[in-house]
Formats: C-alpha cells, sequence, structure tokens
C-alpha cells in the first residue's frame, strides 16, 4: 500500500487543512518537529520506556474463552482498558506530550468526550510537568463526572462548554478558538485521529503500537492472523491503532462498529460512514451527519466518547476504498454487551468499547467458528453514572 | 492607495428588516459589506457572532433565505459598492453550484471570506466549481511567514485580509511592532488593499488601522449594538465610526 497521507495530509480525497491561517505555520512546526521525533533516538527510546513503565505495556492479549463458547467464535481481547488511566488513550496522549516538550512549548490544551483522552492528556502534563486546559461539553462533565474528578485531581483546569450541542464536536471548537490565540506556547493535544494534517497520520502512528504488539501476540496464540479485527469507531483512533498493521493483510477483514444511538433517523444515532456524507469539519474532509446546507446535525449515542458527528479522514478513505467495513451497534445493544461481559468474563468494559462487543453478540452467526480480534478500549468505571440510570442498579 | 473600508453583518439578523436598513445605511460609509451566511460550527468566530449564527440557525434562516435580502439591498446601495459573502467551507462544498454562481454574477457579489480555508486549501475550493469572477480573499496573518506574505500579497484579488490579531473575532486590536512590520510588507508586495480585520471595534483602533494599513473591516461591535439596542443602535455605533 502506497504511503498516507501524501504531503498534504490527503489519504486520497480525504483530509486536508481546514484552518485559519493563523495556525498553518503551528501545523507546519508540528509537522516538521514530529518527523524530527521519529528520528530522534533519545526520544523515542523515552517514549518506549514511558510505554512500557508507566503506561503498562505490551497490554495483555486475552482469550475470552466463556464468551467463545457462548457466541461459537473464537474471540481474543486487546486489553487496552489495563492500560493506565483506563484507555487507548493514554498511548497517544504520551507521544504528544512527549511532543510537545521536544518543541519547547509549556502548555497543552485538549478536547474530551468520555473525559478518557482529558484523564490521559492531563495525567501526561502531570508526569512532564506542562500546564494544562481541558474542554468538555457541559452534557459530558455531567455523564462523566468521574472523570472530571480524575482531572482536577491531576492539576488540570476543565473548562465545561455550553456553545451548540454542549458536546464533543463542541469541546473541540472551544480547544481550536483557544489554540488560534495561543499556538506560540501551546500544543493542542487531539485525543483522535481527527483535525488538520498532521494530526490524523501523527494520532495514528502513536496508536498504532496496538496492532504491533497485537499481531505478534495473536501469531504467538493461533498460529495465524484473526480473520476479523472489530473495534469501535468515535473520531476513530482505537480503530485505526488496530488496523493499522493489518491494512491490506490477506484474509483479515477489518470492521468499524459507530454508535447506532436509539434508531437510524436524524439526531438520533452517530453513525457518519453509515448515514452520512462527505463534508469539511474541524480542518478536514471527511463523512460528516449535516443537513442539506451543510450544518453540523445533532447526533446522539449513550457513550460520550462516540458522540461526535465526524471522523478522521483515513477512516472515509477506508470506508470508500473498501479497506475497512463499518456497521452499527445500538445504545440498547451496547448495553446489553458492557453487562454481558461483565458477568461472564468479569470484565467491566467501557461504553465505547462495548459497541464492538455489541455488534459482535447481535450477528453471532457471521463470526461462528472465526478467530476475532477485538479492540477492548477502555475500561468502564467511568460510565458508572449512565449505567445506573440505564440499567437501574 | 485608497482607503477600503468594510462592515460585517450576519445576514437576516436580527432579522430581515434590521439587517438591510443596516446594510444599505452603513453602505453609505463603507466601501463593502461582508454578509455572514450562518454555520453551526463557526471555529473562526467568538460567542457574539457565534450566537448570532445559532439563533438563525434555530430560525431555519440560512443561505436561501439571506440571498433575498442581498437583492435588495443591491437594489438601494449605490453601485460601486462591494458584497462579499462571509462564511464556512461546509457551506460552500454543499452548495448547488450553478446556482450559486448565477446569483453571485447577478448580484456583483465580488468574492468569498472564508476563515476556515488557508491558502494552502484554496485550489480545493475552486475546484468545487466556484466561478473564477468570484475572488476567494487571501488571509495574512501575525503568524504568516514573510515568503508566505509576499506569495499571498502578490498574488491576492480585490483586498488583502491582514487578520491583525492571533485569536478570533471579537478580541482586541494591539499590533505589535513584528505585525506592523508584517503589514508594511504586505503593503509593498500587494496591488490591491491590504485591510485590517479582527478585534477592530472602536473610531480608535479603526484609525490606527487606516494609518498602518489601507482600510479596516469592524463586525462584532456592529452585533453587539443591535443585539443592545437595533438599528438605533447600529447607527449610533456607525455614526461613531463616520463623524
Ligand atoms: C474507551 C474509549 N474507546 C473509544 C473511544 C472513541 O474514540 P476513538 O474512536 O478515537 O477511539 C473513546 C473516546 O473517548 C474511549 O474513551
Amino acid at each position: 500500500m502506497t504511503a498516507m497521507p501524501d504531503n498534504k495530509g490527503y489519504f486520497g480525497k480525504f483530509g486536508g487543512r481546514f484552518v485559519a491561517e493563523t495556525l498553518i505555520k503551528t501545523l507546519n512546526e508540528v509537522e516538521e518537529a514530529y518527523s524530527s521525533f521519529l528520528k530522534d533516538e533519545e526520544q523515542q527510546r523515552k517514549l518506549s520506556k514511558l510505554l512500557a513503565d508507566y503506561a503498562g505495556r505490551p497490554t495483555p492479549l486475552y482469550h475470552a474463552e466463556r464468551l467463545s463458547e457462548k457466541l461459537g467464535a473464537s474471540i481474543y481481547m486487546k486489553r487496552e482498558d489495563l492500560v493506565h488511566t483506563g484507555s487507548h488513550k493514554l498511548n497517544n496522549a504520551l507521544g504528544q506530550a512527549l511532543l510537545t516538550k521536544y518543541m519547547g512549548k509549556t502548555r497543552v490544551i485538549a478536547e474530551t468526550g468520555a473525559g478518557q483522552h482529558g484523564v490521559a492528556t492531563a495525567t501526561c502534563a502531570a508526569l512532564l510537568g506542562l500546564e494544562c486546559e481541558v474542554f468538555m461539553g457541559r452534557v459530558d462533565t455531567e455523564r462523566q463526572s468521574p472523570n472530571v474528578k480524575r482531572m482536577k485531581l491531576l492539576g488540570a483546569k476543565v473548562t465545561p462548554v455550553d456553545s451548540g450541542s454542549r458536546t464533543l464536536k463542541d469541546a473541540i471548537n472551544a480547544a481550536m478558538r483557544d489554540w488560534t490565540k495561543t499556538c506560540q506556547d501551546t500544543h493542542y493535544l487531539i485525543g483522535s485521529v481527527v483535525g488538520a494534517h498532521p494530526f490524523p497520520m501523527m494520532v495514528r502512528d502513536f496508536q498504532s503500537v496496538i496492532s504491533r504488539e497485537a499481531k505478534n501476540q495473536f501469531f504467538d496464540a493461533e498460529g495465524t492472523n484473526p480473520d476479523y479485527v472489530v473495534a469501535c469507531v468515535g473520531g476513530g483512533s482505537n480503530a485505526a491503532g488496530i488496523f493499522a498493521h493489518y491494512k491490506g493483510v490477506d484474509g483479515v477483514k477489518l470492521l468499524g462498529v459507530e454508535a447506532g444511538g436509539r434508531s437510524s433517523k436524524d439526531g438520533d444515532h452517530s453513525a457518519k460512514l453509515n448515514y452520512g456524507r462527505p463534508g469539511i469539519i474541524h480542518g478536514n474532509h471527511t463523512y460528516l451527519l449535516q443537513t442539506k446546507e451543510g450544518n453540523v446535525m445533532p447526533v446522539h449515542s449513550v457513550s460520550a466518547g462516540l458522540d461526535y458527528p465526524a471522523v478522521g479522514a483515513e477512516h472515509s478513505y477506508f470506508h470508500e476504498a473498501g479497506v475497512a467495513e463499518y456497521v452499527t451497534c445500538s445504545d440498547k445493544e451496547a448495553l446489553n454487551a458492557f453487562r454481558e461481559l461483565s458477568l461472564t468474563e468479569g470484565i467491566i468494559p467501557a461504553l465505547e468499547s462495548s459497541h464492538a462487543l455489541g455488534y459482535l453478540i447481535e450477528n453471532k452467526d457471521r463470526f461462528a467458528g472465526k478467530k476475532v480480534l477485538l479492540n477492548l478500549s477502555g475500561r468502564g468505571d467511568k460510565d458508572m453514572p449512565i449505567i445506573e440510570e440505564e440499567l437501574g442498579l | 492607495m485608497k482607503k477600503y473600508n468594510g462592515f460585517y453583518l450576519m445576514g437576516n439578523y436580527p432579522d430581515k428588516e434590521t439587517f438591510i436598513k443596516s446594510a444599505v445605511e452603513g453602505l453609505k460609509h463603507f466601501d463593502f459589506l461582508e454578509v455572514g451566511i450562518p454555520f453551526s460550527d463557526p471555529i473562526a468566530d467568538g460567542e457574539t457572532i457565534a450566537d448570532a449564527a445559532q439563533v438563525l440557525i434555530d430560525r431555519n434562516i440560512g443561505f436561501t433565505e439571506i440571498s433575498e435580502s442581498i437583492k435588495e439591498i443591491r437594489r438601494s446601495a449605490a453601485p460601486e459598492k462591494d458584497i462579499y459573502l462571509m462564511t464556512y467551507s461546509n457551506l460552500i462544498y454543499n452548495m448547488e453550484m450553478d446556482g450559486f454562481n448565477s446569483f453571485c454574477i447577478e448580484q456583483k457579489i465580488k468574492g468569498l471570506i472564508l476563515p476556515d480555508v488557508p491558502a494552502c486549501e484554496k485550489d480545493f475550493i475552486r475546484a468545487l466549481g466556484v466561478d473564477k469572477n468570484i475572488n476567494i480573499i487571501s488571509f495574512i496573518t501575525p503568524e504568516s511567514s514573510d515568503d508566505s506574505i509576499i506569495e499571498s500579497a502578490k498574488s491576492a484579488d480585490s483586498f488583502v485580509y491582514f487578520v491583525s490579531m492571533r485569536g478570533i473575532t471579537g478580541g482586541e486590536f494591539n499590533p505589535d511592532s513584528d505585525t506592523m512590520r508584517k503589514i508594511s510588507l504586505a503593503k509593498e508586495n500587494a496591488s490591491v488593499p491590504v485591510v485590517l480585520g479582527f478585534g477592530i471595534r472602536s473610531r480608535r483602533s479603526a484609525d490606527t488601522a487606516i494609518e498602518i494599513g489601507d482600510g479596516f473591516i469592524t463586525g462584532t461591535a456592529f452585533i453587539e449594538s443591535l443585539n443592545s439596542s437595533g438599528y438605533s443602535g447600529f447607527k449610533n455605533r456607525l455614526e461613531e465610526f463616520f463623524i
């Protein structure tokens, strides 16, 4: 496969740099710094060491035997829920936080939906002595309140965002506005494979550690590659991470699971690749849920981390080129999977990751007799307020 | 260079009549008008303009309704006055291009001001089919390198939009010495006016902009006046700038 993205940041026709001219110089600087960061052996050693000793990598690949038996498939889980802070988000946050220092910047800002990326960023800021401000939609500060408290404990300033839908997309708007003012000393530590070039590439690269490990681990366990690699898709970073080393590998089918929400009606879901069309948002040309005129549509998901109307440009490319297939899982199916994994395996998954599992459970015929690698992107402790409400504990 | 001053109004805000009346009155003093078309996620705008956009979106008002108002403004304003559309790339991406192009040509829309389209993505927008007679305005900012300033200034059509501060609309205009130098560099290389916008909200900052640049653009201040006291508020603000 040819190297993607191209030098203007395009994956085929998706991607680019649709931001204020004011940010172009900064994006160029980030791109150049990232390129030399990759070649700097000392920096790479630092990152590897932190991923191992601090984050707890490599994460295990777990064969879920009871669940496999129930579903009639062989199911392996890549345990990103065991990464320090509870999700895959730290893989990227550590990389970009080191890059921030490498560039000589002193402050990081971040957007967060579920709060997992906010916590990961606040953690890295504490670790490396950076100032940190996290933007979070007001709705999300309420439904993911445990994470708000964690971020504050870690010394971050949490700024609730009251504009628009008061969820993840508005948190990104707020962070981009801040960055346009503060780019001289601040790095915008974007949490998913979204935004303007080089972010979709850089975040994908930092997350690709997931499949770099998983591919070998799976091969050691089964002597072959999986038939299916499955991940949930919000912005698309955990999916990009687990897809990275399986793209174009013969016999491996890549499945991204979007949030099907309450129904396929406008406003009831966050399934942009299934029900949206291309547009331009948050710095890139990509699939988007939008009105006929091009205003961004309200979206919904029971999971705050998937409640986002767009998706990383590379997934739009994968979707059109047939590199991966994108399907949906409803709120109800995800909640069901959340309970199922807790009861069957003693693992409480994040509501986001429960979408990947929910698709598997609902479509078990498709996976009968197959070997499946599922990215368990995070753990569910943060979801207790929603779970109490939805499952009435 | 003859001075070239402009003002921004959000189309059909706070309502159709007030918008048209304000636009026509403003064009008696200003050389050009920027008409905002509301977008749901205006990342280059501060709260005042973003909130105004949301009010219109909630009322289901968009380009279709605003284009009717522009026709009325054209009928009343002096023919040598220029009109630009200011919006975000996704609205242009979703336009039915034939209809959009004929509207712009008939109403003499001089250009598009798209704050999320930097120089490197202009070709992408042009390739959507925007008529070559409709200019896509170039931005220069305090962050632009000298090379890119020279390149943008030389190739600019209609005018150069010099974003006079780091940040979004509604901030404070206070150019430092390096920014002043960049404004001069842009002026030396441009054959069109270098107009300063962002953060200009008073007569004093407008006078500075005219002194160091070839003109000024003001917007947030007018939206604030319309919010607090409607057309009379707008009129008072206008007089502050010109009398
Ligand atoms: C555990 C977990 N998984 C998945 C996501 C969705 O993000 P992405 O699609 O970028 O992996 C989030 C976002 O908050 C998350 O916390």
